[in-house]
């Protein structure tokens, strides 16, 4: 079973607390429509399990496919130079239909952000560094496409419609059951 | 060398196989190796396959005999009329240095291929 070969660290974009029974990792592509279906799950099962569960998105951008995917996730790595990751990844999904210069702008504006650094970043591929380095380790942890979900470091095999992963979370969250001790004659 | 069966051209878009190994295709370059895809679809349905998904590697046609390649490499459905989703990396000499098969409904990725490239001597 393919497992997470990049552990989370404080350089990850996290919501929930680094001890949270369960860690989600979710590796997605800005303009994949199901990266964009799963957008809405994710944040239903952050609500269902509180504080036991923990969510982090890494970029897994596929530009031969998707021609803004990768704009989208450096202009997201943007924002979180500027502490507003999540507050752009969910206007970048929310806004999906339209990726591209101009929406990145004005999102850009919407969180007080300065435009013209933004474009001055793309133009400069600030963020692509950060980009492949998420894309690299996701590779190397067996992601098979877009989304693909860790929870607990094991790679989500299953459908991630929210009954499939909120299954999955509490799975990894029950305590590993121990091997019956050998009686000692 | 890398040669990934797969049961078909054109299956789901974002979470497909060929259209994943495409986008990674500069990882396995780093490590010297060609990727082929094989699979039992003719040669035109692969022509418009790589065109819709800007493949940028080439896909071999087992189409006649069917899954005669497929067969010396134990990896045929004769029931389904398919091949496997199984993946073999070939040293220079010729000889298979890893291999694996995949239940055929999960893209296995490519976390095994690039392991394998790794251990292979330089």
């Amino acid at each position: 079973m393919a497992t997470l070969k990049v552990p989370v660290t404080s350089g990850d974009h996290a919501q929930g607390k680094a001890n949270a029974a369960a860690t989600l990792v979710e590796y997605g592509d800005y303009e994949c429509p199901h990266c964009g279906h799963a957008y809405p799950i994710v944040k239903q099962l952050q609500e269902h399990f509180g504080s036991k569960l923990r969510v982090v998105f890494r970029n897994f951008p596929l530009r031969e496919m998707h021609p803004n995917a990768e704009s989208a996730a450096e202009s997201a790595e943007f924002a979180a130079a500027q502490g507003k990751f999540w507050e752009m990844h969910d206007l970048l999904f929310e806004n999906q239909e339209q990726l591209g210069g101009s929406l990145y702008l004005a999102l850009a504006q919407e969180l007080e952000l300065s435009p013209r650094a933004l474009v001055k970043a793309l133009e400069a591929e600030e963020f692509a560094e950060r980009v492949a380095a998420d894309f690299s380790g996701g590779v190397r942890s067996g992601v098979n496409g877009t989304p693909t979900f860790f929870i607990n470091g094991q790679r989500h095999d299953a459908p991630f419609d929210f009954d499939f992963l909120a299954a999955a979370i509490e799975k990894a969250m029950r305590p590993a059951k121990k091997a019956p001790r050998k009686k000692s004659a | 060398m890398i040669l990934a069966f797969y049961p078909a051209d054109f299956s789901p878009v974002c979470g497909d196989q060929m259209t994943l190994y495409n986008e990674i295709l500069p990882e396995f370059s780093k490590f010297n190796a060609e990727l082929m895809g094989i699979s039992v679809d003719g040669a035109w349905c692969h022509q418009a396959f790589a065109e819709a998904r800007h493949l940028h590697f080439p896909l071999l046609s087992d189409f006649e005999p069917k899954g005669a390649v497929a067969r010396k490499y134990g990896v045929y459905r004769s029931a389904d009329g398919i091949c496997e989703r199984a993946l073999f990396v070939i040293d220079k000499k010729g000889i298979i240095a890893w291999s694996f098969c995949s239940p055929i409904a999960v893209n296995p990725g490519a976390d095994g291929i690039l392991e394998a490239l790794g251990k292979l001597p330089k």
